[in-house]
């Protein structure tokens, strides 16, 4: 095969790898070959693990040449976020501190599965300081810059996990989100991506950000390869202690179920007011291609985005307090000032915060009895360019750091699954789409999710 | 409950000149902590409380402090008998 005709799908690859029409090696190569032309222009990966890719793959072509048996992911290549333990690199969780710290000698568990099940990990990608950011602008390496248009932002902070993907680098990449990280940058960079229900997937080996709120998932260009990448993720792992005890609900299987039956709703109020208009048309056409007609106002909403940014606020800048005692330089002055003031605030900002959310979870256990999958913005507007600092929201010039999660917040307050869906206009830059449902149900956002991407919602001409 | 979105709750010149009350909180806290704000961090700093009072205060109307517990956070494995000694 040529560069061109190799697969370019997580799922296509990993079928002409177990049928011997290419080798892993081969896959391999043409990954790390895209990546060494084009991302000193995208800037999404901070470390690139070309040794271990060639070793990897050459592992699997030869266990195949032997007739062993390969797992489902063999030789598809990808990348994770840099707060994901890889064995030989410091973890930097985006930040100029931790990669001080000694390398890893270990893999993060899911890194660990990834490789269990034949993937080919090309390295360590780009992200936001300690994940306090919707930009994937980074002090310290520079920005993640988005494949549509380089002088515009990749979102955060899962930003070089999108523009790995967004660039075709590779076919699938692992990012975090804790407020939006994986949803926003999926949004700006046009892809597909899956926030888990809080507490699927463990976590162990990730540096956090703020423990409560953090989840794990994948970014993908097909909601196909979501699904066939976070089904050999999953499984229940006592080594995080918030990972559910549950059995492994495959959903790869499910997504091509479609609509039948499902109640399909479109959040209204809130998550209107300050959107813009595309990302209203967005919402619009995505509700039209899955015949959503019944319009859900979520009481409370504006209430569960104030709770996460307490929560994430105080307990995130409770984590790096001795880092902010000793070297408060050597942040990125973009999160320092945040964490710093999130390290003063009063103990019972956060306690109340933390007491609402059982409120909110309450108030969504009710929207659910009315509809399986609500539909809303995953962001109030398109990506934003690079070094911009405000945007107009509402009529109002707001600090657009502070403003690009007001649509994912309130949704991982209360640890829902979301996945993320593109809608595009030709020739415009894509909005994103949260399609959310009850906790556990990832099926049923996926199924909404795979009839959007089968409607041409992503469609970019 | 009021539906009225964060972005509007940015408050606008709190950045330029932080109220007294604030810079004394983060003074008096910062010291209790062992935090050193240099001089020119302590606008953007005293901006981001401000905006957690904003959001703190929202919190506070709803009752949440005394109408609810606080929510799980984890998952507690199985208990383990301790074994007789």
């Amino acid at each position: 095969m040529t560069a061109q005709t190799l697969p370019q799908s997580a799922r296509e690859t990993a079928l002409a790898v177990h049928s011997g029409d290419v080798s892993a090696e081969e896959i391999a190569r043409a990954a790390l070959d895209r990546i060494a032309e084009r991302d000193a222009e995208i800037g999404a990966f901070t470390d690139v693990t070309a040794e271990r890719a060639i070793a990897e793959a050459r592992a699997i072509d030869s266990a195949r040449a032997k007739g062993g048996t390969l797992g489902p992911l063999a030789g598809v290549p990808y990348a994770v976020k840099n707060l994901y333990d890889v064995a030989g690199l410091s973890t930097r969780a985006g930040s100029k501190i931790n990669a001080a710290d000694p390398p890893k000698t270990t893999d993060a568990l899911i890194v660990s599965r990834m490789a269990a099940a034949g993937a080919v990990l090309t390295g360590a990608l780009n992200m936001g300081e300690y994940a306090y950011d919707f930009t994937g602008e980074n002090a310290h390496y520079g920005p993640s810059r988005n494949p549509l248009d380089t002088a515009r932002m990749t979102g955060g902070s899962s930003g070089g996990s999108a523009a790995a993907v967004a660039a075709g680098f590779v076919p699938v990449s692992l990012g975090s989100d804790t407020n939006g990280s994986i949803r926003v940058p999926a949004a700006f960079c046009g892809l597909y991506g899956l926030k888990p229900t809080y507490g699927r997937l463990p976590r162990t080996g990730t540096f956090p950000f703020c423990d409560s709120l953090d989840h794990l998932g994948p970014l993908a260009r097909s909601m196909d390869d979501v699904a066939f990448v976070y089904d050999a993720l999953q499984g229940y792992d006592p080594s995080d202690p918030v990972c559910a005890a549950r059995p492994v609900e495959p959903v790869t299987g499910e997504i091509a179920k479609g609509l039948d039956g499902l109640r399909i709703g479109v959040a209204t109020g809130y998550f209107r007011v300050d959107a813009d208009a595309g990302a209203l048309d967005a919402l619009a056409r995505a509700a039209d291609a899955v015949g959503a007609a019944q319009e859900i106002d979520i009481p409370g909403v504006a209430e569960a985005r104030a709770a996460a940014f307490l929560i994430t606020n105080a307990e995130g800048s409770a984590l790096h307090l001795e880092r902010l005692r000793r070297q408060a330089a050597d942040f990125d002055p973009e999160t320092r000032d945040r964490f710093l003031a999130g390290a003063l605030l009063p103990a019972s900002w956060s306690i109340s915060a933390q007491r609402f959310r059982r409120m909110f979870e309450e108030t969504m256990r009710g929207v659910f009895a009315q509809v399986d999958v609500i539909l809303a913005p995953a962001a109030p507007t398109h990506a934003p360019l690079l070094g911009q600092k405000t945007i107009v929201l509402g009529g109002r010039e707001v600090p657009l750091r502070a403003n690009m999660g007001i649509y994912t917040q309130p949704i991982s307050f209360v640890g829902l699954p979301v996945a993320a869906v593109p809608v595009c206009e030709p020739g415009q830059l894509p909005y994103g789409i949260q399609v959310i449902a009850a906790p556990w149900r990832e099926d049923l956002c996926l199924r909404v999710a795979a009839a959007l991407e089968a409607a041409g919602v992503d469609w970019r001409g | 409950m009021n539906k009225t979105i964060m972005a509007t709750d940015t408050p606008g010149a709190a950045a330029n000149a932080p109220a007294r009350e604030t810079e004394a909180f983060i003074d008096a806290n910062a010291a209790v902590l062992g935090l050193t704000i240099a001089p020119e961090w302590k606008a953007n700093v005293a901006m981001f409380v401000e905006v957690a009072r904003v959001m703190a205060a929202r919190i506070e109307a709803t009752g949440a402090a005394t109408a609810s517990e606080a929510a799980p956070v984890f998952t507690p494995g199985p208990l383990t008998p301790h074994a007789p000694q």
